[in-house]
């Protein structure tokens, strides 16, 4: 099961630009595991910017996906059980 | 940096699925610095020649490979390991592509274990490769088997899992999982990009691409379109990043590069050797032939002839070609004893061998023709003897070329449909979700131009701005136009090139079906050539066709021609070239456009030489060169001819001094600057492909200085180059030229003294030439031939000549069928004539709407009138027509009568069935004995014939043109009261007169000027005939969108006569529909 969120997020980024920690519900994450990690063009032909996304795990167990819509504009874009 | 090898790219032969070209591709992993590249496209190897060349030129080794659809749909990645491994991925593909559906090409496993000698495989991309796909689903033990099968097929060396990082979901995962695997089963992994374009910014026209390929537009979802812009051929360092925790993978694409050789070798020649005599080699026979035929050519052979065919000899020879000849004489020689009529054509018409061959009708001696336009030591490059074959037997020349050499043996070249700024505007049009409606209007108004030009033609062109299309909406359409223009969209059959090889053509090129059901190479005529192979351009005129129609219809016509020779046509007939000169040449072959109409009556042509250089004089390049005017000039004495130096005199006299012919630029090398014939040659070549100033300037210094050598003067020998450089680009070859003029000659002799015959057998030849049929027979009846319609009992399948007459055939009807039309002649020739259209019916099964068509054509004419009311009936009169043949058939199969019976009993019924439209009791003459119930009620329903202008309408619909009346007949009394004058007025206008003249718009062309601007050539046809307009550029820009769209014009301006000639050059233009509405 995932839960469509997309909201912003602060993001620190390690030195590769994947997230090595993010701020959600109030408190900083730290990523312990990089699950996934893909890149989409979207819809190139309306302007759309490439985006990266990195399904990460988390020392707590849970499992989220994080999308660059930009340099140093993250957004969380799901949360999975 | 960890060296990187691409294994898996797609090339523009991957048809769109492929976003740059082969040599692009090359040209960025040589710029990244790898030392080998591989081509893998879908099904095909269409780029290994371009791959090869390429790799040389960039000094890296060129791996030739393909990725293979499999029978379950699955992709696999075979590289060739050596010319072996090349020759089965050949093998393979061509039994992949004869055994499958045309565009479905499938390769099984017992194709692939046959030819598995010299090929290396890799498990295929992460998308479609049966292995990932297996691992992706959780099939992990029948990833595992068909990892396994495969391995056994290749052997562990041979055999690589493909890992792909195109950061794609999951693939982390995927790549992980196909490497436990490759560990598992004890074979290597390597790491691929599945490259689709060079570069990041290509992503968009492939993924624009893919959409042409899917039918989806950019909005749709579709499983075939990649999720980002990464299949781009990714540097070492960016691949070594991404597969850093593989870094075998990384080292196994040099591994594997280091296992392969080029596959192709570009030294080889496979012509295959003619069987000659016993005891005779090729040259020997070769020599033999042409003495023989120069003996009876020439008469006897003289020390002059016996040089030049000594010469012509040693080099053929020397070179190797002399199988190429005896081949290509031993097709002629095939053809003349079947009664195909054919004409040799370009340059080989330079050579004497040939002509003694008779393979061309030019005596290249008695023209002084340069042997080395055609052939050279220092050239070697491979001849082409191209010979035009009349059109309806051209396929039964290629069938004896199939026989004779074996299918495996011989094959039609392929081309390459590249598009075009129509095919893009429609393909991308599609692709971006523009309204159909949209996308037709702006295919529809762009000219023949490359796809690159659409945004300059619209941009060029007033019809494009009149539609006020608004163009910042399209700029992506142009752009994905633009990005792709010269790209191969699909592969097609070239018209008239063969292969024939020594060896299977299937060792160096794959063969395929094509639609026209005959096998095709994956290489082009370019390419073809590298491989070792020689074309054969065996081709198709249409005109020869029409000739040997023409001809048989004069030698049966009764008039005392039967013996009537073409071949023997006088080429001094003053009556023809009075016609020529008056311009009247419609229908002749290569002289019949307006230009060349022009150019006739102000030439005053009264011997072959002026009909040279006239098909010489019009073409792009003599035209743009200014050559026209001044080789008129000249040759009507207006103009001084003078020669800069006495050596140029016997060279240009036959042009009075103008550079008209290559051939003439190559003697002027040779004669003044001392070059070699090659060299000449060279020269020739550099100045008609003019690449570049410098060039230019290096050739001139270095003729200067060996004119100077030679003897001439400095300032001469720079003003001699400047009359070459003058020439670039713009000559025409002289002796193709001369071989084109045999036939239009010829033609003109025959429209001259037997015009019935001819324009009946052009106009069964359509389509060709330079105008519709509708022209054509406007033509016929201008010189006085009488246009019969079609009628059921008197039309044949082509047109026909009744007395000075013609009679339209059956092949004009719209949708009727070669058997439908032999069933009605042998019905008539069985069982007589057809009493009425009932008759007809009962006879002939036809299908409804082909029957309607012969009605709206006026085909029932004869028997029956009144064309509307048999429209109406013919519903009921096949209902009557089915039940007499059903009770006819019912007779048969009881037996109760014998055929003859049957026959005489069908036609007797039929006899006394009269037509309904002559009769007043039409129900009981309906009523047959075999079934008398069937026709109970029958009656028909009486109504007003369609009016003329109806009937105009559906004859035209139907045959394309009406044979009784011309559309501009209707509107001439209203023209007459506007004051517009028709053809036959305008020739006795004055020179500057103001006229206004209408017709219907025919072949309205822009030709390229010297000077850019824009200049419409046009010419109005009406019941009389032609009146040529010239649209300069600023009524062009003013009203020319008229000219392009509206169907008939009315034309104000100004009447200029030049030679014989006269035109009207426009002022003003209005569409005549227009004008009637209004």
């Amino acid at each position: 099961m995932s839960k469509r969120i997309w909201a912003q997020v602060r993001v620190i980024e390690a030195q590769n630009g994947a997230p090595a920690q993010f701020y959600w519900s109030n408190r900083w994450n730290r990523v312990t595991g990089i699950v996934d990690s893909w890149r989409e063009s979207g819809e190139w032909w309306d302007g759309e910017e490439e985006k990266s996304y990195y399904l990460v795990s988390l020392a707590s167990g849970g499992c989220y996906e994080l999308c660059r819509e930009a340099p140093g504009q993250w957004v969380l874009s799901r949360v999975l059980d | 940096m960890q060296p990187f090898v691409h294994l898996h790219v797609h090339s523009q032969y991957s048809f769109l699925d492929g976003a740059d070209t082969c040599s692009t591709l090359v040209a960025r992993a040589a710029e990244c610095g790898m030392s080998a590249i591989a081509i893998t496209d879908h099904n095909n190897v269409s780029a290994a020649v371009e791959l090869s060349k390429a790799a040389a030129k960039y000094g890296i080794k060129p791996i030739h490979g393909v990725e293979v659809s499999m029978s379950d749909g699955s992709h696999l990645t075979l590289l060739a390991q050596n010319p072996e491994g090349y020759a089965n991925i050949c093998r393979m593909l061509t039994e992949a592509h004869m055994s499958s559906p045309r565009r479905e090409p499938r390769t099984n496993m017992e194709t692939l274990t046959k030819y598995t000698e010299g090929v290396m495989a890799l498990s295929g991309c992460n998308r479609r490769g049966k292995i990932p796909s297996l691992v992706t689903s959780s099939r992990f033990e029948d990833a595992k088997d068909t990892a396994e099968n495969l391995t056994s097929i290749f052997g562990k060396e041979n055999f690589y899992i493909e890992l792909e990082h195109s950061l794609a979901p999951r693939a982390l995962s995927l790549n992980a999982a196909l490497a436990e695997l490759a560990q598992e089963i004890g074979v290597g992994t390597v790491a691929t990009n599945n490259v689709h374009y060079a570069n990041k910014p290509r992503f968009e026209v492939h993924d624009a691409l893919t959409c042409v390929r899917t039918l989806t537009t950019l909005d749709d979802i579709h499983p075939e379109r990649r999720i980002n812009a990464e299949n781009y051929l990714k540097s070492a360092d960016e691949m070594s990043e991404l597969f850093a925790k593989y870094p075998e993978a990384l080292a196994n694409t040099n591994e594997i590069a280091d296992k392969c050789s080029p596959g192709l070798d570009l030294s080889l020649r496979l012509f295959p050797k003619y069987q000659t005599p016993k005891g005779l080699s090729s040259a020997e026979y070769l020599v033999r032939l042409t003495r023989e035929g120069a003996i009876a050519q020439y008469g006897k052979i003289t020390p002059v002839i016996e040089n030049r065919l000594s010469h012509e000899l040693s080099i053929i020879t020397a070179l190797g070609f002399e199988d190429y000849f005896l081949v290509v004489w031993d097709i002629a020689q095939w053809a003349q004893s079947q009664g195909i009529r054919y004409a040799g054509r370009g340059s080989a018409a330079d050579s004497a061998v040939a002509y003694c061959l008779k393979l061309t009708n030019v005596d290249s001696i008695a023209r002084g023709l340069l042997f080395e336009r055609f052939m050279s030591l220092e050239r070697a490059q491979k001849p082409d003897i191209d010979i035009d074959f009349e059109s309806e037997r051209r396929d039964d020349v290629a069938d004896y070329i199939y026989r004779k050499y074996g299918d495996g043996h011989v094959a039609s070249v392929c081309t390459f449909n590249t598009f075009q700024a129509r095919s893009a505007v429609r393909d991308f049009g599609k692709a971006l979700g523009f309204p159909p409606n949209d996308i037709d209007r702006i295919a529809n108004i762009l000219p023949h131009v490359p796809a690159d030009a659409v945004r300059s033609a619209l941009q060029r062109y007033p019809e494009a701005r009149s539609e006020e299309i608004p163009k910042w909406q399209y700029e992506l359409l142009f752009e994905l136009c633009e990005s792709v223009a010269g790209f191969p969209r699909h592969i097609g059959t070239h018209l008239g090139g063969l292969v024939i090889s020594d060896q299977p053509l299937t060792c160096v090129t794959p063969l395929q079906m094509s639609a026209k059901g005959v096998a095709i190479t994956q290489f082009d005529k370019n390419a073809i050539e590298d491989l070792g192979l020689i074309k054969l351009d065996i081709l198709s005129l249409r005109t020869l066709s029409a000739v040997e129609h023409t001809v048989d219809m004069v030698r049966a016509s009764g008039k005392g021609h039967d013996d009537f020779d073409y071949n023997g046509i006088p080429l001094d007939d003053d009556d023809t070239y009075k016609m020529l000169n008056s311009g009247e040449t419609i229908g002749l072959f290569q002289l019949e456009s307006p230009a060349q109409r022009a150019l006739q009556t102000r030439l005053g042509a009264d011997n072959i030489e002026d009909i040279v250089a006239s098909v010489a004089l019009i073409r792009p390049g003599p035209i743009q060169g200014n050559m026209v005017e001044p080789f008129i000039a000249r040759r009507s004495g207006a103009e001084e001819i003078a020669y800069i130096h006495p050596k140029l005199e016997p060279i240009l006299k036959k042009t009075y001094g103008v550079v008209l012919y290559q051939e003439q630029v190559i003697e002027i090398a040779t004669t003044i600057a001392g070059f070699t014939p090659g060299e000449a040659d060279r020269l020739r070549k550099a100045m008609t492909h003019f690449r570049s100033m410098r060039e230019m300037e290096d050739i001139g210094r270095n003729f200067v200085a060996k004119a100077v050598a030679n003897g001439v003067s400095p300032d001469v020998a720079e003003t001699i180059f400047s009359y070459i450089v003058g020439y670039a680009g713009y000559g025409f070859c002289e002796a193709h030229a001369a071989a084109f003029a045999d036939t239009a000659y010829k033609t003109a002799y025959l429209a001259r003294h037997y015009p019935s015959e001819f324009y009946a057998a052009l106009l069964s030849a359509q389509p060709m030439g330079f105008y519709p049929a509708r022209t054509l027979l406007v033509e016929a009846k201008r010189r006085g031939v009488e246009a019969l319609p079609l009628d059921i009992n008197h039309s044949k399948e082509k047109y026909s000549v009744e007395g000075t007459a013609l009679r339209v055939g059956f092949m004009q009807v719209s949708g009727i069928s070669s058997d439908l039309i032999h069933e009605i002649l042998h019905a008539r020739q069985d069982d007589g004539p057809f009493m009425s259209t009932l008759d007809f019916l009962c006879r002939i099964k036809a299908n409804k709407t082909v029957v309607e068509n012969l009605v709206l054509a006026g085909a029932f004419d004869s028997t029956d009138p009144n064309r509307k009311a048999l429209f109406w009936n013919l519903g009921r009169l096949a209902e009557v027509a089915a039940s007499h043949r059903t009770a006819i058939d019912a007779k048969k199969t009881s037996g109760q009568a014998s055929l003859l019976d049957i026959k005489q009993t069908s036609a007797e019924v039929r006899k006394a069935i009269p037509s309904p439209y002559h009769s007043s009791d039409v129900s009981d003459a309906f009523r047959l004995p075999a079934a008398p119930q069937a026709y109970s009620g029958y009656s028909v329903v009486n109504l007003p014939d369609f009016s003329d202008w109806e009937k105009f309408k559906h004859e035209t619909s139907v045959l394309g043109f009406c044979a009784s009346r011309h559309a501009m007949e209707f509107f001439r009394p209203a023209l007459m009261r506007e004051g517009v004058w028709d053809s036959r007025k305008i020739s006795s206008a004055d020179q500057g007169q103001i006229v206004r003249v209408a017709g219907l718009v025919v072949r309205p062309h822009r030709p390229p000027t010297k000077s850019g601007k824009t200049v419409v050539f046009l010419s109005l046809e009406d019941e009389y005939g032609l009146t040529d307009v010239t649209v300069f550029d600023d009524v062009y820009q003013r009203q020319g969108a008229a000219i392009f769209k509206s169907p008939a014009l009315i034309v104000t301006g100004t009447i200029s006569r030049r030679g014989n000639g006269i035109s009207v050059i426009a002022k003003s233009i209005e569409s005549l529909g227009e004008k009637c509405n209004r």
